[in-house]
């Protein structure tokens, strides 16, 4: 039989599309970062701490505001010394390499500053030539693991080698990317954690200084150390909390403590021995928080470790310290730290930036004022100053009289 | 991405130049059929608007597949025929964005098919076989398992490829 042309060519066409079923597949790859630590002894990073000249910020962490200084941690590097004689025109003086560190407290001329699961005590009488006087050994025993690495107690991870990889995932039998990849991570491992403040520190801090006593947490425990000679802490004692701790915030003679379960008070009347006297439970979440003295303000998010799906200001009485209770609860986008002053509320809300709210009526809060920024972590209330991490650099407002905010200055990040 | 463009630009060359010719007129082809792959079929609707200019249509379509994610495939289409005036064969290449909750990815699609010429209702019945190829991307944080929190937020990027064979039958006017 002849075949006409155009059914010649129909059935040339009918080959071809046969031939491409042997191409039918349904192929999904999964790309991702594999981070290798670079160690260094810590010997000989301890015995090299110093000041370099000011470095440009490449990442944002907790705050610690002293006098006519800002101390500004970079997540796993170290810390920035911001002169802010003039909060219009702050000026990057120093900074201090301090591989692994998170969190920081100043009180006098000693800056306190953690290098994984240890705690040194730094002279900074003079910024440019810091000078290590203590270091305490194991205060932080949770930090001993980072991003899944064992971290020998000799040694330090200065630095990290990323590489991308691509692997088939079409027969991941958990659908779940990240499963059973503990090496997987495109983020520094000190990255996102909490920022920080006899000075002052933020609502995300793990620090917190009053009068002879500095107070830690970390992930299970409230240390106590005492600092009446402020080169040669002491540790007094450590109470165990529970898992999830995140945050401290002192308030007259007591701590607020924010875990991923709940919120905890102590009292320190008797400052060298913290005693545990009342707590308000939650949904699991991050929850930072700042109090006055009616009420505590707890926000909780969803997000990096923080499991749950809360995103949320909760505000809570604490008229009774032994058993607060919930006033109302506010929605939030994805709320951080938090500062109070007056009848407002300055909130971190994540991607959504920095919230004015005024909680003059506790029943009905409204937004005051909202100031976009990406990021917006944590902030510091002092007097009638504002200093707020944002994921773009470190930001400095005036607070008026109706709580709103005119920005002052700006350090960006590189 | 280059290809892409150079063969969106040639298909609209096409079109443009169909359109200034008298003979051009307007073409709609609405299709509904199924798309097989290694996953369960599922079905799929499309429908393509452009300009017929002798054995040549070219034309923007826009489709609904639900192969696997569902999406959305936003394309240019070009046609040619070969046939008499009840029956035609046809041949086709479809080449275009593909949009969904997730992030853009690639969707193309070549196929044959058969006309039959309805001459009354002034339309046509199409039916066509293909081989289809979309692309998805997604973007996901995952917290990794770690046994002392904070453990780390990783983000990995899925890149969905599924090549199929598409069935369809349509109509056209």
């Amino acid at each position: 039989m002849k075949l006409h042309l155009n059914h010649r060519k129909a059935l040339y066409a009918l080959f071809f599309l046969v031939w491409l079923t042997g191409c039918i597949r349904d192929k999904v790859t999964r790309q991702y970062t594999i981070q290798s630590p670079v160690y260094a002894s810590k010997a000989s990073v301890l015995a090299n701490i110093k000041a370099s000249t000011p470095r440009t910020i490449s990442e944002t962490g907790k705050i610690y505001w002293y006098g006519k200084w800002i101390f500004l941690n970079e997540p796993g590097r170290g810390i920035h010394i911001i002169d802010n004689t003039n909060p219009a025109s702050p000026n990057l003086k120093a900074f201090i390499e301090l591989p692994g560190s998170q969190d920081l407290a100043v009180k006098g001329n000693t800056l306190y500053a953690d290098l994984f699961n240890d705690m040194l005590a730094i002279d900074i009488s003079n910024p440019m030539q810091p000078q290590l006087k203590k270091r305490l050994v194991n205060v932080f025993p949770d930090r001993q693991y980072v991003a899944g690495y064992y971290v020998d107690t000799s040694m330090v991870i200065v630095d990290w080698i990323s590489r991308d990889t691509i692997v088939d995932a079409s027969t991941d039998i958990w659908g779940m990317p990240g499963f059973g990849c503990i090496n997987c991570f495109t983020a520094n491992a000190e990255s996102g954690g909490s920022k920080s403040s006899t000075g002052q520190g933020g609502s995300m801090a793990r620090f917190a200084i009053v009068n002879e006593y500095l107070y830690t947490v970390s992930e299970w425990e409230l240390s106590t150390i005492s600092i009446s000679t402020e080169y040669d802490p002491v540790i007094i004692n450590s109470k165990q909390m529970g898992w999830g701790i995140e945050t401290i915030y002192p308030f007259r003679d007591k701590l607020f403590i924010g875990s991923s379960t709940g919120m905890f008070i102590t009292d320190i009347s008797n400052q060298a021995d913290p005693v545990f006297i009342g707590g308000f439970s939650h949904a699991r979440a991050c929850d930072p928080v700042v109090a006055d003295d009616k009420y505590a303000y707890v926000t909780l998010r969803t997000g990096n470790a923080c499991t749950g799906n809360q995103n949320q200001l909760d505000i809570v009485d604490v008229t009774s310290l032994t058993a607060p209770s919930l006033v109302k609860t506010y929605p939030m986008t994805n709320p951080h730290g938090l500062g109070i002053k007056g009848d407002y509320i300055y909130l971190c809300d994540g991607r959504d930036g920095l919230k004015v709210l005024n909680a003059a009526n506790k029943l009905d809060i409204t937004l005051n004022q909202k100031i976009n920024v990406p990021d917006a972590f944590d902030v510091i209330v002092n007097q009638d100053l504002l200093l707020l991490v944002a994921g773009d650099g470190l930001y400095q407002f005036r607070i008026a009289a109706d709580g709103k905010l005119s920005q002052l200055s700006t350090i960006k990040t590189n | 991405m280059m290809k892409m463009i150079s063969f969106i630009i040639g298909l609209l060359l096409v079109g443009f130049s169909a359109f200034s010719q008298k003979n051009a007129v307007f073409r709609s082809c609405n299709y509904a059929g199924i798309v097989a792959g290694e996953s369960s079929p599922a079905f799929e609707f499309h429908t393509v608007n452009g300009i017929a200019f002798k054995q040549w249509t070219a034309g923007v379509g826009l489709g609904w597949d639900r192969y696997r994610i569902e999406s959305f495939p936003l394309y240019l289409s070009l046609k040619r025929e070969w046939g008499g005036r009840r029956h035609a064969f046809m041949a086709g290449i479809d080449g275009g964005g593909n949009f969904s909750a997730f992030r853009p990815g690639v969707y193309g699609r070549t196929g044959i098919g058969w006309k039959v010429k309805l001459q009354k209702l002034r339309s046509a019945f199409l039916m066509d076989v293909g081989y289809s190829y979309k692309q998805l991307i997604e973007k996901r944080w995952v917290t990794m398992p770690c046994l002392v929190p904070p453990c780390m937020e990783a983000g990995e990027r899925y890149n969905y490829q599924f090549t199929s064979l598409s069935f369809r039958m349509g109509w056209m006017f």
